[in-house]
Order: C-alpha cells, then sequence, then structure tokens
C-alpha cells in the first residue's frame, strides 16, 4: 500500500495555509527597497565679476570667464546638479513631542492649563521680528515614534517597516540623507542628546555626546547634560551644524501626562533654552525648533496617526530675513519630510537620493548671489529639488515595474516635460509663483502616490490571505478530527486526488494568466489564491461526501475531553492579542509548558493509580515505574526552568541591554576565560544517544548507515566543539588560520550530507545475525538489548530442540526510533554548531526536554489506552505540549522577535575563510539557527507514535500497568508476541513487550496515525499563525504595530513555513524507513 | 419539618458561611504585600469556623473504606496534631515548589511565596484534614478509591475536593494578569494569585448553591 497519497494531502494543506499568509503578508506588510545611491552636485560660486566658478565632487575647481548669466538662462538642465554656497549656519533643536498646541500663545487665558503658554518666547519673537521668525504645524508621517521619524527628516523619505536592503543587523542608516551628506560635503556637525542618533549615524559626527534615552522615569538628566555642554558648543568656531535632541518633554508626557506640572517646568526649561539660543547666535545662523512627533492628551502617548500625535511645531529664527512667505507657500504648516530639501538647500548640499519633500522657502534665508535675480535662485533651487524627486520616482518605478499604474507614470512624465520648458522661461516673480505652485501640485501627486504604496495597507489581500488560512484550517480541522482513523486510506482517493492535482494546475494557470479579470495586480497572488482556492473545494466535496460520518462523530464527540490542553493552545495563541503578553511570551510559554508536564502527572496519576496503598513499601518506592515518571518529570521541569539562563531580553523588557549588543557603543562584557561547559555538555548528549543505539543493538554490524553512527556523530561534535571553543576568540586574537577553523565546520556540514545520502540509499540500523549451524558465540550479545539476548537464548533452545530457522535480527526493537534519533542526533550537531557556544546547550536542554516529555506521555498514553488504536495515537495534550516546546525552543535559544535581534551569526559559519556570498547559503543557514526547535522537533514528530513502543522496547521488564486494571484489559493482546507467526512455541514470552515490530505489523493504523499527528500539528500551527493574521488586523493601527505586533507575525509566518517544510519532512522520513522495514521483513520472511 | 435534606442542609451551610466570610473578608482585606498574611489567617481561621460549624450542627461521620489499610490510632491526640502539623507544612512546601517551578521568584520573593502557598493550603487541603484527618487525606491524594461510607459526609468531601480544585485553578488563572505593563498596584506577585483563589472558592460556594437548589426542585417535582 503507497502513503504517498497521505504526503500529498500533507503538502497540499501546508500549501493553502502557506498562501494564505503569502497573501496576507503582502497586503499587510509595507515595503520599500531602500536606494543606496549617493547623490553629487556640483559646487557653484559666483565671483565678484559675475562670471562663476563650478568645483566639481572631486573638489576640482573649474573657474570660467562666462557670465552667470549662462547658467541662470538654462536652469532645466543646468540647475540639476548645481549646489549653491552655504546660506548659514544651522543649530538644530529637536525637542520631542513638542506638539503644535505647546507653542501657541494665547494671552487672553487666565487658568492656562500646564503646556499652555508655556513657551512665550516664540509668540515675542513673532511680535517682534516678523520677517525674521517662522512658526508653523509641522505634520509627520505616522507611525509617529522617534526612530522612523529620525529617519524621516533625515533622508526626506516615507518610512515603511522594512526597508528593504537595508542592514538589519544594526540600525544604521544606509539610504542617503543630508548628515552623510553635511560630512561629504566637509560640513562640521556636533550632536547633543539621545543616543538613537549616533546609533542611526555612527562615526559622522566630529563631536557626539550621546544620552542613552531608555529611562523612560528620567526627565532631566539628558536635557541637563545638553544644556551644559551647548554653550561652550556655540562658542566654538569650527561647527557649521549642531543637533540637539531634548528627550524631557517626551518622558514627562509617557510618565505623567500632558496635563501634570511637571510638563510645564519642562516647557519653562524649552523656552529659557530656545531664549537663551536666540540671543546668543550671530548674524549667520539660523535656528530650528521642532518637534519629532505630537502627543495624545492628556495621556501623552503617541505612535498612531491622529492629528494630535502626527502635529509637531516647527519654529524657525534668524537674524537674517527670511525669503517672502508670499514667494513660497502661503500655509502655515509643513510636511516634515520637507525639511530634509530646506535644510540641504540653506546647506548648499544635494538633496538626498530618496528624498519626497519640497523646499519650504519660507524658511530660507534670505541670501542673495550676484548676478542671480531671486527668482531665478528660488527656481533653480525648486527645480533642483523636482529633478531629484522624479529621478528617485523613475530609479524606483524601473526597478518595480507593477508598482505604480501605467496611466499614473505617463501623466508626470508628460507634465515634466511640459516643466522643462516653463522652468527655463521664468521671468518674474509673478511667474515663478504660478510656475512653482503647478510644479508643487505634481510634485504632491507623486507623494502621494508613494505614500498609498509605502503607508497604506491593502485590505482585499488581507482578507483573502486570511479567508485562505481559515479555509483550509477548517477543512483540516472537519476532516481530521471527524473523520476516524480508519476511514483516511478510503476517503483519500488516488484518483479524487489525481483529478485534483490536476484541477489546481489548471485554475493556478487560469490565475496567472488571467489575473486582471478578476481584479488582481499580481500573477503570483491570483495564481495562488485560486489554487488553494480548487483544493479548498475539493476539500470541501471529500466532507459532503462524508458528511454522516463527520456528523455522527460530532455529535457523538465528548465536549469536555482536554480541557487543560486546550487552554493551553488558547492562552498561547491569544499571546498575539496583547502587546505585553507578546513581550513576555518566553516566561507565558515556558509556564504554559510546566502547566502542562504537571497536568500530565496529574493525569498519569489517575490511570495509573500512582501508589498502591495496600502494598506500600518504602524500598521499593524508587523502582516503580511512578517514581520514575515522577523523576523524570522533576528534571524536565527542572531543565526548563534552567533553560530561562539562555533567554534575550527584549528593549520593551526594561533593564535590557542585550538588544544594543550588536551595535558598537556598548562595549561586550566577556569574562576573559574560554567557555568550554556547553561542548562538554554537547559531547554528553551525542554520548548518551550513543549509548542508546549501542544498548538496543543499533549498532552492530557492517552496514552503512551503521558505520556512519558509529563514528559519525563522535567526529562530528569533535569538529564541531574544536569550532565552538576555538571561534570565540578568533575575531580579536586569531589562534587557528581561519580555512582550519572553516574546515571543521565543513566536517560537521559534511558528515550531515553524507547521513542524508545514506538514509536514501539505506536507511536501517540493523543486523541480521547470519544464520549459522548450532555454533555462534554469545560473546556478541553484550551490545543486544535484553529482549534479543533472551531471543537468541530462545532460537539456541530451539535449535538444539528442532532445529528451527529463527533470524537474529539486532536492534528490531527500535528499528523506527533509532534511524529517527541517528538523523536528529546528526542534524542537532550543525545546529548547535550554528547557534554558537553561548546558546547551543539551549538547544540540547531543549531536546533533553523533548526526550522527558516524550517519556512521560508515552507511559501515560500506555497506561491509559485500552485499544492498539489508542496506543497508537498521540493524545491531544501531547501534541499541544510538543507544539509548546517548539514553540518554547525558539526563546531558549536566545532568540527573539524583533527584527534587530536577528542573528546572523550563523551566516558565517564555516564561511569566514573565502565567503562566497551565496544569499540563499546565508538565508539557510541563518534560518536553520533561528527557527532550530521548529526543525528538529518537527522533523522528529514521528517519535510522538513510536514513543510507547520504544519505551518498552528499552525496558521490556517494566512493570505494566497494576494486576487489577490489567485483567479488565481483554485488549491487551497486542503486547503478546508475535515474530513468526507459529508463535505457540514462545508462549513465556508473552509478558516481553514487541518493540518497534508492532508497528509494522499494523503498518496501516500506524502510518495513518503519523499522518494524522502531521495534520493535527499543521491544524495548531495553522491556527496559530492566523491567530496572529487577526490580531495584526485588528490592531494594525495600534501603537507597538510596527515594534511588536508585525516583527510577531513576520515570525510566526517563517516558524509556519519552516514547520511545514519539516512536518513533511518528518513524514517522508517515516515513509522511507516503513519501506525498508518492509523490505527487511519480507526478507526475514523468505 | 424537614424537607430539605441532611445533604443539602450541609452544602448550602458551607455554601452560605463561605460566601458570607469572603464578604466579610472584602469589608477589611488590604492588599498591601506587608499585610498579605493576615488574609491567610483569616482563611485559616474561617475554614476552622466553617468545618467546625458543620460537624458541631450535623455530627457527619467519617468512617471510610480505607479504615483497615490505615491503622489509625484516634486515642494518640499528640501524635496525630504532629502529624497534622508535618503534612500541612509539607503541603505549604509542596505549593511553594509548584510555585516557584512556574516562575515565581525562587529567592527574593520567598516570603510572598510562603504566604501565597500557606493560603492555599489552608483554603484545600486544610479543612479536608480538618474534616476527616490527616491519613485519610494523605490515601485521597494517593488513590482515587477513597470513600466515606457516610452519603451526607461523602458529599461534603466531594464539595471541599471540588473547592480545593476551584481554588487551585483560580490561583492558576490568576497568573494571566502578571504580563500586561499596566503598572497597576495590584499587580505585585501574589496579589492576583490570592484574588484568583479566594475568587474561585466563591464561585465554587456560588455553584453548590445553584447546583443545590436546582437539584431541589428537580428533585420535588419526581415525587
Amino acid at each position: 500500500m503507497s502513503y504517498v497519497k497521505y504526503l500529498f494531502v500533507l503538502i497540499i494543506f501546508a500549501f493553502i495555509i502557506s498562501s494564505g499568509i503569502h497573501i496576507f503578508s503582502k497586503g499587510f506588510l509595507l515595503t520599500r527597497d531602500s536606494r543606496t545611491e549617493k547623490r553629487q552636485c556640483d559646487k557653484f560660486y559666483v565671483k565678484l565679476d559675475e562670471n562663476y566658478c563650478i568645483s566639481d565632487s572631486d573638489n576640482k575647481k573649474a573657474c570660467s570667464n562666462q557670465n552667470v548669466f549662462e547658467i541662470v538662462s538654462n536652469i532645466s538642465s543646468s540647475a540639476e546638479n548645481l549646489c549653491f554656497e552655504k546660506k548659514s549656519k544651522v543649530i538644530i533643536v529637536l525637542i520631542d513631542a513638542l506638539k503644535f498646541e505647546f507653542g501657541v500663545f494665547n494671552e487672553k487665558l487666565n487658568d492656562p492649563l500646564p503646556y499652555q503658554n508655556k513657551l512665550p518666547i516664540i509668540h515675542e519673537l513673532l511680535k517682534k521680528h516678523p520677517d525674521n521668525s517662522r512658526f508653523m504645524k509641522f505634520i509627520a508621517d505616522p507611525p509617529t515614534t522617534t526612530l522612523q521619524r529620525l529617519k524621516g527628516i533625515t533622508t526626506g523619505s516615507l518610512p515603511t517597516f522594512i526597508d528593504m536592503g537595508s542592514n538589519f543587523a544594526t540600525p544604521e542608516i544606509n539610504e542617503d540623507n543630508i548628515i552623510d551628506q553635511m560630512v561629504a560635503n566637509n560640513l562640521t556637525v556636533v550632536f547633543a542628546g539621545d543616543n538613537t542618533w549616533t546609533e542611526l549615524f555612527p562615526k559622522r559626527f566630529k563631536r557626539s555626546y550621546a544620552y542613552p534615552s531608555f529611562n523612560i522615569h528620567d526627565l532631566d538628566s539628558v536635557d541637563n547634560a545638553i544644556m551644559k555642554i551647548l554653550p561652550t558648543e556655540l562658542k566654538k568656531p569650527d561647527w557649521d551644524v549642531i543637533i540637539t535632541h531634548f528627550l524631557g518633554v517626551d518622558h514627562c508626557g509617557h510618565k505623567h501626562g500632558a496635563l501634570h506640572h511637571e510638563m510645564s517646568r519642562k516647557l519653562t526649561e524649552m523656552n529659557d533654552m530656545i531664549k537663551m539660543l536666540a540671543e546668543s547666535i550671530d548674524e549667520d545662523t539660523t535656528l530650528f525648533v521642532f518637534g519629532d512627533h505630537g502627543m495624545t492628551l492628556p495621556s501623552g502617548d503617541h505612535g498612531g496617526a491622529t492629528s494630535d500625535e502626527t502635529d509637531a511645531l516647527l519654529f524657525a529664527y534668524s537674524k537674517k530675513k527670511f525669503v517672502d512667505g508670499h514667494l513660497g507657500h502661503d500655509d502655515d504648516f509643513m510636511q516634515q519630510i520637507d525639511l530634509t530639501p530646506t535644510l540641504s538647500t540653506i546647506l548648499g548640499i544635494p538633496i538626498p537620493f530618496s528624498n519626497l519633500g519640497t523646499i519650504n522657502f519660507k524658511l530660507l534665508p534670505d541670501v542673495s548671489y550676484k548676478g542671480i535675480k531671486r527668482h531665478e535662485l528660488l527656481s533653480m533651487h525648486l527645480w533642483h529639488n523636482a529633478k531629484q524627486i522624479k529621478n528617485y520616482f523613475s530609479t524606483y518605478s524601473d526597478e518595480h515595474k507593477d508598482i505604480f499604474a501605467h496611466e499614473d507614470l505617463d501623466r508626470i512624465n508628460t507634465k515634466f516635460e511640459i516643466f522643462e520648458l516653463r522652468i527655463s522661461t521664468i521671468f518674474n516673480e509673478e511667474a515663478f509663483k504660478s510656475v512653482s505652485k503647478d510644479l508643487r501640485l505634481t510634485l504632491d501627486s507623486m507623494l502621494e502616490l508613494c505614500r498609498n504604496i509605502w503607508i497604506n495597507f491593502n485590505p482585499q489581500l488581507m482578507v483573502q490571505g486570511m479567508l485562505l488560512s481559515f479555509l483550509g484550517i477548517f477543512v483540516l480541522f472537519i476532516i481530521i478530527y471527524n473523520i476516524p482513523v480508519s476511514e483516511f486510506s478510503n476517503i483519500f482517493t488516488k484518483k479524487l486526488l489525481v483529478y485534483q492535482a490536476w484541477a489546481s494546475v489548471i485554475a493556478v494557470n487560469i490565475g496567472y494568466v488571467m489575473h486582471e479579470n478578476f481584479g488582481w495586480d499580481n500573477k503570483i497572488i491570483a495564481a495562488l489564491f485560486l489554487g488553494s482556492i480548487c483544493h479548498v473545494l475539493f476539500f470541501g466535496y471529500i466532507i459532503i461526501k462524508n458528511w454522516t460520518t463527520i456528523v455522527e462523530s460530532m455529535m457523538s464527540a465528548d465536549k469536555f475531553i482536554n480541557l487543560m490542553s486546550r487552554m493551553s493552545f488558547a492562552f498561547s495563541i491569544a499571546v498575539f492579542f496583547s502587546n505585553s503578553f507578546i513581550v513576555q511570551e518566553q516566561y507565558i510559554l515556558c509556564f504554559l509548558l510546566i502547566v502542562q508536564i504537571i497536568h500530565a502527572l496529574h493525569e498519569y496519576r489517575k490511570a495509573a493509580s500512582f501508589v498502591d496503598m495496600k502494598k506500600l513499601k518504602i524500598t521499593g518506592l524508587f523502582q516503580t515505574t511512578s517514581s520514575k515518571v515522577v523523576i523524570v518529570a522533576i528534571i524536565t521541569i527542572g531543565l526548563l526552568r534552567m533553560s530561562q539562563m539562555f533567554f534575550k531580553c527584549r528593549e520593551e523588557q526594561g533593564n535590557c541591554w542585550d538588544f544594543l549588543a550588536n551595535t558598537e557603543n556598548v562595549a561586550k562584557v566577556k569574562d576573559g576565560n574560554m567557555k568550554v561547559f556547553p561542548v562538554i555538555i554537547l559531547a554528553i548528549f551525542v554520548t548518551i544517544v550513543r549509548a542508546f543505539l549501542k544498548a538496543n543493538g543499533n549498532l552492530t554490524g557492517y552496514s552503512p548507515h551503521v558505520i556512519l553512527m558509529k563514528f559519525g556523530p563522535t567526529v562530528s561534535v569533535v569538529a564541531a566543539c574544536g569550532y565552538l571553543v576555538l571561534s570565540q576568540k578568533q575575531m580579536t586574537r586569531p589562534i587557528a588560520s581561519f580555512v582550519h577553523l572553516d574546515t571543521l565546520a565543513w566536517i560537521v556540514y559534511g558528515m550531515f550530507i553524507i547521513e542524508l545520502i545514506i538514509f536514501v540509499i539505506s536507511p536501517l540500523l540493523v543486523y541480521i545475525l547470519p544464520r549459522r549451524d548450532g555454533s555462534f558465540s554469545l560473546s556478541d550479545a553484550s551490545n543486544a538489548i535484553p529482549e534479543l539476548y533472551r531471543h537468541m537464548k530462545q532460537v539456541i533452545n530451539d535449535q538444539t530442540a528442532n532445529k528451527s530457522q529463527t533470524p537474529v535480527v539486532y536492534g528490531l526493537a527500535t528499528v523506527y526510533s533509532s534511524v529517527f534519533l541517528a538523523f536528529g542526533t546528526v542534524l542537532s550537531i550543525v545546529l548547535a554548531l550554528l547557534l554558537g557556544i553561548d546558546v547551543c546547550n539551549g538547544f540540547v536542554i531543549i531536546l533533553f526536554v523533548g526526550s522527558g516529555i516524550l517519556f512521560i506521555f508515552s507511559i501515560l498514553r500506555y497506561e491509559s489506552s485500552s485499544s492498539i488504536e489508542e496506543c497508537f495515537h498521540p493524545s491531544f495534550s501531547l501534541i499541544v505540549t510538543w507544539y509548546l516546546l517548539y514553540s518554547y525552543g525558539f526563546y531558549s535559544t536566545s532568540h527573539q522577535p524583533t527584527i534587530s535581534q536577528i542573528d546572523w551569526n550563523a551566516a558565517f559559519v564555516g564561511r569566514t575563510a573565502n565567503f562566497d556570498h551565496s544569499n540563499i547559503l546565508s538565508a539557510i543557514l541563518v534560518l536553520l539557527s533561528t527557527f532550530n526547535s521548529n526543525v528538529v522537533l518537527l522533523i522528529l514528530y514521528p517519535l510522538l507514535v513510536i514513543g510507547p513502543f520504544m519505551i518498552y522496547a528499552l525496558w521490556p521488564n517494566m512493570p505494566i500497568k497494576s494486576d487489577k486494571k490489567a485483567k479488565e484489559d481483554t485488549a491487551l493482546n497486542y503486547r503478546k508476541i508475535s515474530l513468526n507467526d507459529d508463535s505457540e512455541s514462545n508462549k513465556d514470552m508473552k509478558s516481553v513487550s514487541r518493540g518497534e515490530i508492532n508497528l509494522h505489523e499494523n503498518e496501516n493504523i500506524f502510518m495513518t496515525s503519523v499522518f494524522k499527528v502531521g495534520c493535527q500539528f499543521l491544524l495548531l500551527q495553522g491556527t496559530k499563525v492566523f491567530a496572529s493574521m487577526i490580531a495584526c488586523t485588528i490592531l494594525c493601527r495600534h501603537l507597538m504595530v510596527w515594534k511588536i505586533f508585525a516583527p510577531r507575525f513576520i515570525y510566526e509566518g517563517i516558524a509556519t513555513y519552516i514547520s511545514f517544510v519539516a512536518i513533511v519532512l518528518g513524514f517522508v522520513l517515516v515513509m522511507r524507513i516503513n519501506r525498508s522495514v518492509k523490505s527487511l521483513i519480507n526478507k526475514l520472511i523468505l | 419539618m424537614y424537607w430539605i435534606s441532611t445533604t443539602e442542609r450541609v452544602k448550602l451551610n458551607y455554601a452560605m458561611t463561605t460566601v458570607a466570610a469572603i464578604v466579610v473578608y472584602t469589608f477589611f482585606v488590604q492588599f498591601v504585600p506587608q499585610k498579605l498574611w493576615l488574609s491567610v489567617l483569616f482563611f485559616i481561621v474561617g475554614e476552622c469556623l466553617k468545618v467546625f460549624i458543620v460537624q458541631k450542627l450535623y455530627k457527619l461521620d467519617t468512617t471510610n473504606n480505607m479504615e483497615g489499610v490505615l491503622k489509625r490510632r484516634r486515642n494518640n491526640k499528640v501524635m496525630e496534631s504532629l502529624k497534622f502539623g508535618f503534612v500541612m507544612s509539607l503541603t505549604v512546601f509542596f505549593f511553594a515548589f509548584i510555585c516557584i517551578i512556574l516562575g515565581a521568584p525562587a529567592l527574593e520573593k520567598y516570603l510572598e511565596t510562603f504566604t501565597l502557598s500557606a493560603l492555599l493550603t489552608g483554603i484545600t487541603l486544610f479543612p479536608i484534614s480538618l474534616f476527616i484527618g490527616v491519613s485519610g487525606t494523605i490515601s485521597i491524594l494517593m488513590t482515587e478509591s477513597f470513600d466515606l461510607s457516610n452519603v451526607t459526609a461523602q458529599a461534603f468531601l466531594k464539595l471541599l475536593k471540588r473547592n480545593a480544585y476551584l481554588v487551585i485553578f483560580g490561583a492558576f488563572i490568576g497568573s494571566v494578569v502578571f504580563p500586561l505593563d499596566w503598572d497597576r498596584p495590584w499587580q505585585i506577585y501574589p496579589i492576583p494569585n490570592i484574588v484568583g483563589a479566594v475568587t474561585g472558592q466563591m464561585l465554587g460556594s456560588f455553584y453548590c448553591l445553584v447546583e443545590t437548589m436546582v437539584k431541589h426542585k428537580l428533585g420535588k417535582k419526581q415525587h
């Protein structure tokens, strides 16, 4: 009988749910490719005689004798790459969360609120010098969090959640930005304040005074430190730009809210500071005071998109006059991204490549150059800006064909051609005003286009994705839980599946070709959607066909079974709906796991009547099965608690520095000693597995896999340990050459590859003792498990009696599990190597905990099952526990679902000497190390089915059930031994467990059980990721969506893909082993 | 005159006294970490009183089917009370152990852990032990097949057992609020668990009240 159809069904369900995730993420995760191009421009000087000089980017000065008029008369071609001289120096005072209302002065207020009328200096300066000061609303793009805002202000682009191509490991900005441009153009930048800046722009500032911003309860220390530095810095002559970032107001908002009296104190301090600056700046300096975002009233939070949060304040003051208001915008508000080109223009540097903002002329100091009229100067600036935006827009749309609609692109191109003519024909200020107005409208429409693709969700795709996942999960649930296991081979007929495959292929093609007719923009999404829907329809047909069975089993099902496991599961997916639960998820999972184990103990107590009071003896207490279970449970729980040592914390947990480990400014606190202890644990782990295999007789003989398992893991672990120990100090002080280190890593990889190959060729770890006539030495038997030992004795007895030809096979009792263990061990060593020395023990702990759980639940299942079908199928609580364990493994191996905390080191294991720059290989290595527990535990999931048979093969003498119960159970005949059908002679072995040969004899039930368990894992994982999708949809305007919910969804989505692959792989392994076992048994019987 | 059966009266009596005790408790409870031991004291005294009242009024017979096995010597009061104290403190340590493996800080909050586990012992195992004695309690824990021969006593024991389950469940559910970042004073470690435990006990009482009433009504209809 072929089980390929089960495999096929597994893959289809995985496909449906995965395409749901994919479609959802296309609608939810807004991505933007960050461009790394830097813009350059030629410096343009006007000499006294109205001739000009141009120095290009290499600082080569080329002066011509031509008049400036040459340039000015040909703006459309000349202005694009020209930068003027610096108009003034700039002081930027960024006051975090300076809301617009804070600056509005209302004299009539008798009883001002704590935040009102606290910045009178703005009002004073506006009144006294209306031409020298500007005050306006400064509108931010959501998300209104400081980091995103800083990115927006410095690059002039719309920040999205994932800026593809940017470096995840550090928050450093790699897009073109004004700070980089300042440095490139030899301007001196001084910084004081929030250390977010130095993380974004490391090593850019001539002098930087950065202070940590974590402590929200600290209102003053950062501000006071800046205030101490500022006056001395002002006096120094060398700076061109000073940037200060005050945190007090923001922290006050977070801690006390906007209506607290502390707020008025902080604002008054800010007022004094602005006053001091306004008095002390010289003629040649422009002062900008602004907030990066607002805050809600009265709670003082920010992050969302309400006008309270987006409307910040901008105040500019200069001793020089600004350009007349009527030449620029008449509005009293500006977009935050408009500040980028404005600052660039003031400082005479090129506008950053990906800027989308337009220059606000009201904020330009009115500097004139000889021979250039004001409207000419402004139109040159404007054209420089417009060409830059057009350039970015074209580059981006060339790269991503489908992103913008063709009509829009055509319209913009036509308009620009017209503007190119118009810009050169400006002859006076009135003409400039009209051209400028039209050009601005076009630029705004381009900004709007970008905003649509980078800021707005696509609800259609999100709904479709959720719908698909839901349908997949729902159909899977109905089929798996309501149709008896024995029916599976009848309902999934080969014919139906073939039809299904062809139908879906047709549906995929229809979707791919005719996607526009169905309203999709994207071919692949249409194909995925239609293909999946087609599969769902076919499964729907199966449901309808088996409707009576399903309804009957639904009606008869006990509504309250597995209450505890269901609650644990429900709780583990409810985590997605609260940010604080996501932040603390590691502890929650640990808690649930321990609860599951305790509950299993409780169940065991019920099933096996813990201690027989009538026969209780203290001496025998530690030999009973119950005491073994309790001891294993305590050790397992202890290990789980220990694994918390390997947690990495995240920013939101408070008092946490782990998330900064990647950036340079936190010195790594490391003890000088090499870490050796983890390596020992790793070696012990491998030794235990080997001892287990040896005790079961799986390491006897000369088959290729046996030989590999004899030496492979040992070699592999030695190489891995060598690598782990040596690479600790390699970075600081090379010990071995990189090539040698890499060789060690490649030995481990190679061993895994050999294992894979051998697995395909001949997976079994058994040894058939050659039949001899009457004489063979018993000394070999020291390796065999006791039952086989006895079996051999039996054989000898038989041989002396009637010369029967009973075959002797080593390792037959663990024929399935041994292969899984072997494979799992080699894979685990690879993963431990990838995880590195600090973390690999967390992984080993997970493996130990996994075996502990397997032990407890296997015994529980064996004790409580009343028929062989029941014993074959793992209980729901075991599946939930396994699921919790692999979810927990992510955290216990020092991972956190935040974008900045991806562990990139794994990508370089074994590739340091000559890095091949293969992104696919790097991605595989990083994914393997990040989702290690998903990979290992789900590939090994068939062990859950094999479990009881494995345990009782290992300890055949384990006391089995209390006598009373054993008598009641008439269905216990599956314990009887019947290797050969004429087992009448083996009556004395009746009580001995036969190990995993049972599995082969009930091959059909076994494979169906494995299939069902696989489906259950698909179901659990699918439900989990579906919950994550719902949470993201409900909370898509939540404050923390980009910081907590969306990264969690991404991690869960990737984990789901990987889990599905692992489940399918696990099933393939079982199929392969099963086939080999079948041929082995056939060989034996013949 | 007694149209309510004794079993029902025992149940109602216990449920009413429990609810009354919790109502009294709400009047002077202070969720200040330093004063939590007062709650423990209150509940231990309360349980004593409740079981005492029930025993005084109905004089339930607590002979059980394990009589022969347990070899109880009722006459030795000193030994019995020593054993009682030993088992109770063992239970406290057991609960503390469970608290710690489920995530309570092992060392720095040991007083709180102790308070919580004392409270849990006080409203789960303590009344049961008061009612049927220590040996009976142990055999309940170890085997499933412990029965009292008196029907009313058995019903009362069942009620106590269910209450104990609900209390533990409530304390377990109480942990839900810990991860929330609300920074409320009542989120400090043992308070949600204590509230959960007390809530569990109260729910148990209410359930018992309703159950008794419904069953009584059904019983009357049948007649």
